[in-house]
């Protein structure tokens, strides 16, 4: 979408993409505050009341059909940046409430030393506002997200949470198609989906739909589109 | 993921509850603006934008980084062509043609209240427009059923 455009001609878009492309429904969490926990039981108890969950395939053929074979509408539980609290807080609620998560993980968050995960962070756009966990460490571990990924879906949030288009060629290389090669050591599998900083489109940045195409991800999150961009 | 700052809540689509829909010319229907919703019980503006000015107070306060923010992704198959101008052709539904006029008329009323609104703005119209569907529990965008 572009940059320069006023409010009524991004609505006007937004207008015209409803139209004519199916919709879904995604609920995008982050930090997720202990605190909080009730709250969040009793919004994800609501939402698996009406919608059900989305698992790869589903998506696939939703998008490239437009059709839904579920009773109930599907909705994607999407958690970002990789922190911990999506492990022992987020997890536990959506599948007690038969829900299924989209983890969109930055691997250096996860990728760094327990002492340098704060800095990193606050270095990153990752918000710290709460910091519940008293060894300091912030992020999932691989472990984790082995764990996860054997029922939850792991996608890519990039290397180190950056404005991609800011970025040189090698850099950027890196952020996109360098997460996908750590998730692929790490899960012994390439992930389906990626998604970066502030989420710009594929379409919107040649080199930037260049590396998603050379990573294999088949599927670009960004702030008002899921697009399929590789056939599985 | 895409931190955006904005806000949210839950749409009226009592209008568009179980309506057989046409998505034949859907931008020729939407397009005609206000003209065309009259047809179908649009409210009146001031209605519109009280609804949505309130809306907006209330999730104005949210943290973003600590709670689950509803949106509304539209879905596009880029792969036959690879060209998100020309995607490939799927099946619509009602819960287009009812999520686009909400979109529509609220984005009408979302510069009547902000007259300097820029685009960036349009995230919280949406997760308004997301929150209200959320909350209603898609229930009235004629896409299920509303259960007893």
């Amino acid at each position: 979408m572009s940059d320069t455009a006023t409010f009524a001609e991004r609505a006007a878009e937004l207008e015209r993409l409803w139209t004519t492309r199916p919709l879904i429904r995604a609920v995008n969490f982050h930090n997720a505050s202990r605190a909080k926990v009730d709250q969040y039981d009793r919004e994800l108890a609501h939402y698996s009341k009406f919608f059900s969950s989305v698992n790869q395939n589903e998506l696939d053929e939703y998008l490239t059909t437009g059709k839904w074979h579920k009773s109930k509408p599907g909705l994607i539980v999407s958690i970002y940046e990789g922190y911990r609290n999506g492990y022992d807080v987020l997890a536990p609620l959506v599948e007690k409430h038969g829900l299924l998560g989209w983890f969109f993980v930055i691997t250096g968050f996860v990728n760094s030393d327990v002492k340098d995960q704060l800095p990193f962070a606050l270095g990153h756009d990752i918000d710290m506002l709460t910091r519940e966990y008293p060894d300091g460490r912030y992020a999932l571990t691989w472990d984790e997200l082995r764990k996860l990924d054997k029922k939850h879906v792991i996608a890519s949030h990039s290397r180190s949470h950056t404005q991609l288009s800011l970025l040189p060629t090698a850099t950027r290389e890196e952020e996109i198609v360098g997460a996908q090669k750590t998730f692929q050591k790490e899960l012994g599998h390439p992930v389906r989906a990626f998604a970066s900083l502030t989420g710009p489109a594929y379409g919107e940045n040649a080199e930037t739909d260049r590396f998603v195409d050379a990573a294999g991800y088949d599927f670009v999150f960004s702030n008002f589109r899921i697009q399929r961009v590789q056939a599985k | 993921m895409m931190n955006r700052r904005g806000a949210i809540a839950a749409i009226s689509f009592t209008a568009f509850s179980g309506m057989a829909w046409s998505l034949s010319n859907p931008l020729r229907l939407l397009q005609s603006g206000t003209h065309t919703f009259a047809a179908f019980g649009t409210q009146p503006q001031s209605t519109i934008d009280d609804r949505l000015r309130a809306d907006l107070a209330r999730l104005a306060p949210r943290v973003y980084s600590e709670e689950g923010i509803p949106v509304l992704l539209a879905c596009e198959n880029l792969v036959p062509s690879k060209d998100p101008h020309k995607p490939a052709r799927v099946t619509l539904t009602a819960q287009n043609a009812a999520l686009a006029s909400a979109l529509h008329r609220n984005a009408e009323a979302f510069q009547r209240i902000h007259p300097d609104a820029q685009a960036k703005d349009v995230a919280a119209l949406i997760e308004v427009l997301a929150d209200r569907d959320f909350t209603d529990g898609g229930t009235k965008t004629g896409e299920i059923k509303e259960e007893k």
